[in-house]
């Protein structure tokens, strides 16, 4: 048992050590290097990089390794980093150990008193002075590490609790009358947790008449009359843990048919594939049976003689229509260019008179809604690695400590991660013309 | 562009490359040193109005394509260059420091310079925070860069004394690194915002990801080793190549979401 404690401990003691942290970083950038990036240059999609990356096992050994040797150095370190923090008056312990960086001309009050002035906490002996500034700044290195194995963690929390549901709805339908077929139990229980909503408005814009992308918001409204607004880069959260954004857009006609005396046929508002203009989808309307191919030009104009979109914005919307008869199965019956709310006359076959109108064109949304318990764990420790990072690089710890040696003030300090330049520098700077001027040259 | 955002272009680059041409002046002509610091301070400040006058003129923050990406990281870096220079030692950093912002404009001149919108996905104050902390870290690391270059070649900046720089050589790329380490954790944030994943292996995260594990290396050795001299140095440097593509190269590769050099598709 002892003997399988000492190996144990000493593989801790291995494993957390500074050397093994290097050969894990190493091991990793080489593998990235080797093993990833010549297939990003060359073209590979990104899924299989991904997959490459994320579960092939020599990248998963290198990032057990990582976090292995950062959790153990860790732990090892931040039992000393608290020592250091809450028991820095300690320090007065150590002037048998030091040497003097310099020497002050003025009693050890005195220096305590420049000590407080310049920002220290300062605890005064009888014959020892001990001043620190930050001494908290220490534990940021801990902190920052540690939040390295939260960061981890959340990954992990987040790939086992990650569910997204993508769906669809048109300007005027309501979650619920969209229905749930087809989604699995998962998908069926994000979209529940959204609640009921019925979808106002989409509201896209392009800039001037080329592709780019500038305006992309949402707006539904609830059972309460409350309207929500959201787009692709502030989605609405339901919960702390629950988004839905608004993905991608397209076009949805309202296509309605009517025989000779003006019944209503068919009245259907189909999402279509219809976007970026010149796309072309189809759509069976099953009373009239007509098949409906559509082209829709959201900014009409003529250009060499040629029916074009003049930009990507419904401004000036025309549909292309070419309508055939799937019974009887007829070719191409009636073919035109027309604008919302102008009949388009059909004949599915002789003596049967019908008419088909686009009397809008509704925008329709893809929404996504995502949820992850990972993601507050993984936010959390993201802020505390930045900000455990910021308070040991900025706080900068400094150590001064102050004894008497014969009728003057001997003086050493540490600054945390710098030299004895630094140290000289802030002694210097805390005490300035109390150390004689031959000791200043 | 506005008449007014070309015209403070052209008088942002133009003195930034009068910062470049008394540098190299002043190897003939030492008297000529003496207008390097002033002549950067005017090149922040012209390069401040003159990013200004876009901003306003484009509705949003100069980050989208590699022109505005390289006039915004021009200005910081010639105004680090100046204001550490006046507040530290190293009163002629500027010196050295001059080529950086003249290759950065000669190399985003080249792009499209016309205003347009941020694309949906940058319409984010999230977007803002990521490069403010983008650029503030580019800086930081060009800078500590550039000090190495000089290190290397067994020289200091005047007036800085040896160990002096060596400490603010190490101030100044921990400052860069945890610069860096906030770019990329609110990057992950912000990835997640838009597609529900934290981190995604695409060309620029992956360079970014090596070239912040290899600084971690560097800082590593430097604290707990005692890295120091020509051998460390020559690390700092060696990580440049890993770092500028990091941050440039989705100007020429157009398989990344950070993409910004969108192609402006009329539908006629």
């Amino acid at each position: 048992m002892d003997r399988l404690l000492v190996s144990l401990s000493a593989a801790w003691r291995a494993l957390g050590s500074r050397k093994f942290s290097f050969i894990a970083l190493a091991s990793l950038i080489a593998l990235i290097l080797m093993w990833l990036l010549p297939f990003q240059i060359t073209g590979l999609s990104e899924g299989a990089v991904s997959t490459i990356a994320n579960r092939w096992w020599p990248f998963r050994i290198a990032y057990g390794l990582v976090l292995l040797t950062t959790a153990l150095c860790t732990f090892t370190r931040i039992q000393r980093d608290l020592v250091r923090t809450t028991r820095w008056r300690e320090l007065g312990g150590t002037v048998g150990r030091r040497k003097s960086l310099a020497r002050l001309d003025v009693g050890l009050p005195a220096a305590a008193d420049a000590l407080r002035d310049a920002g220290f906490e300062v605890d005064e002996a009888d014959t020892v002075v001990v001043g620190v500034r930050r001494p908290w700044a220490l534990m940021g290195g801990s902190i920052m590490h540690l939040s390295i194995v939260g960061v981890a963690l959340g990954l992990a929390l987040h790939a086992v609790t990650y569910s997204s549901a993508t769906f669809r709805l048109i300007e005027g339908e309501s979650m619920s009358a969209a229905g749930v077929e087809g989604l699995t139990a998962k998908e069926r229980t994000l979209r529940n947790s959204v609640g009921d909503a019925t979808l106002t408005r989409i509201d896209p814009s392009y800039f001037r008449d080329v592709l780019l992308f500038d305006r992309l918001d949402a707006a539904w409204s609830r059972a309460d009359g409350r309207l929500e607004r959201f787009s692709l880069a502030n989605p609405l959260w339901v919960d702390p843990f629950t988004y839905v954004s608004i993905q991608d857009f397209g076009y949805a006609p309202h296509f309605v048919t009517k025989n000779a005396s003006g019944a209503t046929i068919d009245d259907v508002v189909p999402a279509m594939n219809l976007f970026p203009p010149g796309t072309q989808d189809e759509v069976d309307l099953s009373t009239t049976k007509l098949r409906v191919n559509a082209i829709v030009l959201p900014d009409y104009g003529v250009k060499g003689g040629r029916d074009v979109s003049l930009s990507y914005n419904l401004s000036n919307p025309r549909v292309v229509l070419t309508v055939s008869s799937v019974d009887p199965p007829r070719a191409v019956i009636a073919r035109d260019v027309i604008a919302p709310g102008v009949p388009l006359r059909v004949q599915p076959s002789p003596g049967v008179d019908r008419t088909l109108t686009v009397t809008e064109i509704r925008r329709y949304g893809t929404f996504r809604i995502s949820r992850s318990y990972g993601m507050p764990v993984l936010l959390a420790f993201g802020i505390l690695l930045v900000a455990g990072l910021g308070a040991r690089i900025i706080g900068r710890r400094v150590d001064v400590v102050l004894w008497r040696d014969g009728e003057a003030v001997a003086c050493d300090a540490h600054v945390d991660m710098e030299g004895r330049s630094a140290a000289l520098s802030a002694i210097r700077g805390v005490f300035g013309d109390m150390i004689p001027a031959e000791e200043r040259a | 562009m506005s008449t007014l955002a070309i015209v403070s272009y052209a008088a942002f680059a133009a003195v930034v490359g009068l910062v470049a041409a008394i540098a190299l002046s002043s190897l003939a002509i030492p008297r000529l040193v003496g207008l390097g610091r002033p002549a950067a301070a005017l090149a922040a400040v012209v390069g401040l109005f003159g990013l200004s006058a876009r901003s306003a003129a484009a509705g949003h923050l100069p980050i989208f394509g590699t022109f505005e990406n390289t006039y915004t990281a021009a200005w910081f870096i010639v105004t680090a260059a100046a204001l550490l220079s006046y507040r530290t030692p190293a009163t002629r950093l500027w010196r050295i420091m001059s080529p950086w912002p003249v290759v950065l404009l000669l190399y985003g001149v080249r792009f499209r310079r016309e205003l347009v919108p941020l694309t949906i996905s940058e319409q984010s104050l999230w977007v803002d925070i990521h490069v403010a902390f983008a650029w503030l870290a580019f800086t930081a690391l060009i800078v500590a860069t550039t000090l190495s270059v000089v290190r290397i070649l067994g020289r200091t900046v005047a007036s800085y004394a040896e160990h002096d720089l060596e400490i603010a050589h190490q101030r100044i790329l921990l400052l860069g690194y945890l610069n860096f380490t906030a770019t990329l954790v609110f990057g992950s944030w912000y990835l997640y915002v838009l597609f529900g994943t934290f981190w995604r292996w695409e060309i620029v995260e992956t360079f970014s990801f090596i070239a912040w594990l290899l600084y971690a290396i560097l800082i590593h050795g430097r604290l707990f080793y005692g890295w120091a001299g020509r051998a460390y140095h020559s690390a700092v440097v060696g990580v440049l190549p890993i770092l500028l593509l990091a941050y440039w190269v989705w100007s020429v590769f157009p398989g990344t979401y950070h993409f910004f050099d969108i192609p402006l598709l009329r539908p006629y």
